[in-house]
């Protein structure tokens, strides 16, 4: 697993993708910072997290689109699959890059934060439990978008399909609110809104924790699956 | 060493192979060779643990791949025909990632350098990948099946588009390399085969239909003792001479291809080699004979023989499986490819 994850972030960070990625969060969250925080003069950091939300639901797929459809495609996967790392050591290594990857991109939240502690009391526990809510929902996502990018090889559709789902788990509540009954409970439940928003005003719910992390681990499971069925369904 | 059998791979309605068996003894070199499209990958690719047999096992040492991964992935280095490789990385960083894959910890630089050594790419060490050429590429490749020194190499078609000279290097590599190791080889260039390799093992339309020392396999196929001879002199009185010659079944005139002589086939009865006799004949008529050579198979001759399925010597019940994918059309350039492979080898053996 450390090899996969040593060798992912080595090619991140040898990839324009990545910085572009960097780029265009950086931009944004400074942006928000700005609109939300300095504009309004508040403490907290949270509004402008809330806002990165919905951004990075446009620009994560970046980060998982090439994840296991490059090796497939180059056939590098050979080289993994007949390696002693077990199918699900190298998911998790990969989904351990990306997530690294997007935790360097959200730790421009601290650095704000700091800023703000140069004026003002920062209310950290809102902001670390914000933070935390934020980084959960990242991983989840990039679980999701790394089971996408098994099932093509092609990127551009890997990042399209990664997008749409994003998309469609942000709008549920929306979707939730034209219809009723169980399937309106849950809608309601699968939500990224439902779980997410509770993180920014400063409560950990542990159902909320356990949904995000059950995301994350049933995609890497499903991930394995597929990889495994690929090569094994005789 | 390695244990094959019964191994079949469908791919639904496809048989990529079927039913192939067979065992290397440790330290051998044998060499896999087959038509494009026989099934030969499909087979590594199954050895290494890469996809799963519909049929069959695979043991390495003992250890059947499929329920003993890590076990059989140790003992197994692989270069896939296309190289695994990351056009991103330098070569020192590639390396260094298929050592922390292979979990090589003791004395990494040591046998690193040794590899880099021995597959020569020392000078490219802290290039980009994706600059270096197609030579090199495919060195590095190997010196990636050679980390963690693996008992067993399987090599998937070394030496394609690679030049002469560098087809050369890889082979002299590969034998080196046999030394000390089981290597199983595979390869559509028949010259490759016969340079290196002790054994070979012929599959065609996945069915396996030869498995034997190359000599072996052309002594077996090869039949009769023709000779083909080309004598100076009119071409009506000494295919008259030659007939009566003893031994000699029928004389069939092949044309005129050197002024002033023709060429001609000669059928001996069974199992008489006939050539001395001819020798004297013509030489007591004061014909010279410009040129004689038997017509005992090479191994081009066997391998189309099998894989073009006219051949009904007994080794297997040869059936092309697959309609539509015609193997006689395919071998038939193989055999081209190996041909011009081997003029180059020769040219740049004198060179």
């Amino acid at each position: 697993m450390t090899a996969v994850y040593r060798k992912e972030l080595l090619i991140y960070f040898t990839s324009p993708i990545v910085y572009a990625y960097l780029l265009v969060f950086y931009f944004f969250s400074g942006l928000g910072f700005n609109a939300i925080c300095i504009a309004q003069q508040t403490n907290n950091l949270t509004g402008a997290i809330d806002y990165m939300f919905t951004i990075s639901m446009f620009i994560l797929p970046v980060l998982t689109m090439r994840l296991f459809g490059e090796e497939r495609k180059n056939k590098t996967d050979i080289l993994l699959y007949t390696s002693p790392a077990g199918t699900f050591g190298i998911v998790a290594g990969k989904l351990l890059a990306a997530a690294t990857v997007y935790g360097v991109a959200s730790a421009i939240f601290v650095v704000y934060a700091f800023v703000i502690g140069l004026f003002t009391a920062v209310q950290w526990a809102v902001f670390f439990c914000g933070l935390l809510g934020f980084l959960l929902m990242g991983v989840s996502l990039i679980a999701i978008g790394g089971f996408i990018s098994v099932l093509t090889e092609n990127q551009i559709v890997a990042a399209v399909i990664t997008f749409a789902i994003s998309l469609l788990l942000s709008l549920m509540d929306y979707i939730a609110s034209m219809v009723s009954g169980i399937a309106k409970t849950v809608l309601e439940y699968l939500s990224y809104n439902t779980h997410f928003t509770p993180f920014q005003t400063g409560q950990i719910g542990l159902s909320h924790i356990i949904f995000f992390l059950s995301v994350t681990g049933l995609f890497a499971f499903f991930t394995a699956r597929s990889i495994d069925h690929r090569r094994f369904s005789a | 060493m390695i244990e094959v059998s019964n191994l079949s791979k469908r791919y639904g309605a496809i048989t990529a192979i079927d039913h192939v068996s067979f065992k290397v003894d440790k330290g051998e070199i044998i060499g896999f060779l087959g038509p494009n499209g026989a099934g030969k990958s499909t087979t590594m690719n199954i050895i290494t643990g890469y996809i799963s047999a519909t049929a069959g096992y695979v043991r390495i040492d003992g250890y059947d791949v499929m329920e003993n991964p890590e076990q059989t992935k140790r003992r197994i280095g692989y270069l896939p025909e296309q190289p695994p490789l990351y056009p991103d990385m330098t070569v020192k960083e590639y390396l260094d990632f298929i050592c922390d894959l292979k979990n090589v910890r003791k004395d990494r630089r040591k046998a690193l350098e040794e590899i880099c050594e021995q597959v020569r790419i020392a000078d490219v060490y802290k290039r980009l990948i994706r600059n270096l050429s197609k030579g090199y590429k495919q060195r590095v490749g190997i010196a990636q099946a050679l980390i963690g020194n693996p008992d067993v190499l399987i090599l998937d078609e070394p030496t394609v588009g690679l030049d002469p000279k560098q087809i050369i290097e890889i082979r002299d590599l590969i034998k080196k390399l046999g030394e000390r190791r089981t290597v199983i080889l595979s390869s559509h260039i028949l010259s490759e085969i016969q340079a290196v390799c002790e054994r070979v093992i012929i599959i065609s339309s996945g069915k396996l239909v030869a498995d034997g020392r190359a000599e072996e396999l052309s002594a077996k196929l090869s039949d009769d003792h023709d000779v083909q001879i080309r004598v100076e002199g009119p071409e009506e009185i000494v295919f008259q001479t030659l007939s009566k010659v003893h031994g000699v079944k029928s004389v069939r005139k092949l044309g005129k291809r050197e002024e002033g002589s023709f060429d001609y086939l000669i059928e001996p009865k069974e199992k008489t080699d006939v050539r001395r006799a001819l020798f004297n004949r013509m030489a007591e008529k004061k014909y010279p004979i410009l040129s004689m050579s038997s017509n005992q198979l090479t191994l081009e001759d066997v391998f189309l023989k099998l894989t073009t399925g006219d051949y009904d010597g007994g080794l297997s019940e040869f059936t092309p499986e697959i309609p539509g994918k015609d193997n006689a059309a395919e071998a038939p350039e193989s055999g081209t490819e190996a041909a011009a492979a081997e003029s180059e080898q020769e040219g740049s053996d004198k060179a």
